[in-house]
């Protein structure tokens, strides 16, 4: 019983189901405001109209978008595992997918911004 | 000695080909819808993030994304939620509460509440698909 | 007139594997392996697999049979529907027939030390243990390795160094005991890279278990017991 132990997976396992509970309270209100709530139009006034001034829509999608990246990207990471990359291809898949999650993270609060 | 060789993609087939079951139903399905939505969450993120160039950049890009045929692929995007919501939950029951024993039980209910989203779904969004 | 497709492989004349028809009259009650015994006996001598106590003890004749995995010896022909298709284990190399090589299922089996590893202080006599705590090993103990478990589970087919339902329900078996002094290490070691977070919770194990047996609730609580370290 020696080899390499990866606690990191544990809490890896233990985070995507917290942030799935999180994610299908913050996907029923994000669907049911934007698809089934508004006209089937969506654009720039009506979308300022709901989110502006409103602290709340703001904390909302602060919280929001770094969860659902955390979970999509978590989840592929959890793929590629399976199919046994080599320790150079994992540290590179691992690398790139921490990129594109904190990237995301900030393009994304950032795209926000304009509607506030 | 004789194995068969493992192809990327031909792997899940073989699979669901040797156990027609619940459980491997909903893994490949999780699979898949999960992959899709997180396509869909990059793409998703880039077409809002128009707006960073003036309300009339986002409003052309909403254009591109709000016709007939857009609205009937979203009729598969809340297939896709729907599933990989429900079936995220009832792995996790799973996993959380030792509930092993109950889980095709949780499958039927689930698929129960995936069918009545479902309907909610179609009467709001057929509609939409035909009203251009 | 019942009809048996059976997997035909043998490494000397075929390059792949086929599936050849066998057609007899079943007597009442007959199980799969009697059947199996019946075309060895009596249309085709080459066939080979395994099969040893024809009781749902020894675990020797699992094989995929009709969409399911199951023993042989426990499955009778009136239950299924004609034709009945069988075929060896998956996700192990075959050597002919019906006949898997089953080293790298028992290799991952050892791994998890299946055994008593006494604590610091061992008693002077025997180990005592209390009826409550047996009671807690009780759902983990009848595993018959047949490997059933390991033939469905689709995350065994792609990583061949996965530990298996089979050893993780033995390592939650050594776990849960009271007597064992490893659990620490034992805990630590079904947390690697191919250990119980390969698990996508398919439910496929406690299906075809010939026994009953849960290792899907066994990798669950290992699970639990590896995020939040309680022994």
């Amino acid at each position: 019983m020696n080899q390499k132990q990866s606690f990191s997976s544990a809490y890896g396992w233990f985070i995507q189901r917290i942030t799935g509970i999180l994610l299908a309270f913050f996907l029923i209100v994000h669907i049911n405001v934007l698809h089934f709530g508004e006209k089937f139009f969506i654009d720039f006034n009506m979308v300022t109209q709901r989110l502006e001034g409103s602290f709340l829509w703001a904390i909302f999608y602060i919280i929001f978008i770094p969860v659902v990246l955390f979970h999509g990207l978590n989840g592929i990471w959890g793929l590629v595992e399976d199919y046994r990359p080599s320790q150079g291809a994992q540290k590179t898949v691992k690398v790139l997918l921490w990129i594109l999650g904190i990237v995301g993270t900030f393009y994304g609060i950032l795209a926000i911004t304009p509607f506030l | 000695m004789y194995q068969k060789k493992l192809g990327i993609i031909q792997y899940y087939f073989d699979e669901w080909a040797l156990n027609r079951n619940i459980g491997t139903f909903s893994w490949l399905l999780h699979r898949l819808t999960g992959v899709i939505l997180t396509i869909y969450l990059f793409a998703h993120i880039l077409v809002v993030s128009s707006g960073l160039w003036g309300p009339e950049s986002f409003n052309s890009w909403l254009k591109v994304v709000q016709t007939p045929l857009t609205h009937f692929l979203e009729i598969f995007l809340m297939i896709c939620i729907g599933f990989h919501l429900l079936n995220g939950l009832r792995i996790t029951i799973a996993d959380f509460f030792l509930a092993t024993k109950e889980h095709k039980a949780i499958f039927w209910v689930a698929g129960a509440i995936f069918a009545l989203f479902m309907i909610v779904t179609l009467s709001v969004f057929l509609p939409r698909v035909f009203s251009h | 007139m019942v009809e048996f497709r059976i997997f035909r492989f043998d490494p000397e004349k075929n390059k792949e594997p086929e599936f050849k028809p066998y057609q007899f009259e079943p007597f009442k009650g007959m199980t799969i392996l009697e059947g199996l015994y019946h075309i060895l006996e009596n249309m085709d001598s080459s066939l080979a697999f395994r099969s040893s106590c024809r009781e749902a003890v020894c675990g020797s004749c699992a094989m995929h049979i009709n969409g399911v995995y199951r023993l042989a010896c426990k499955t009778q022909i009136q239950i299924l529907k004609s034709p009945i298709t069988i075929r060896p284990l998956s996700h192990l190399p075959i050597i002919k027939d019906l006949v898997v090589d089953l080293n790298p299922f028992f290799d991952r089996f050892r791994e998890i030390k299946p055994y008593l590893i006494p604590k610091e202080n061992p008693p002077e006599k025997e180990y005592l243990q209390s009826v409550e705590d047996r009671e807690k090993i009780d759902d983990w103990l009848d595993c018959i390795l047949c490997g059933a478990c390991y033939g469905s589970c689709p995350v065994c087919a792609q990583d061949p160094k996965y530990l298996g339902p089979h050893a993780l329900l033995k390592a939650l078996r050594f776990v849960d005991d009271s007597r064992d002094g490893a659990t620490r290490e034992r805990v630590a070691f079904v947390t690697q890279n191919s250990g119980i977070f390969r698990c996508h919770t398919i439910f496929n194990c406690r299906e075809v278990c010939p026994k009953d047996l849960d290792p899907t609730k066994a990798i669950a609580k290992l699970k639990w017991k590896s995020v939040f370290k309680k022994f």
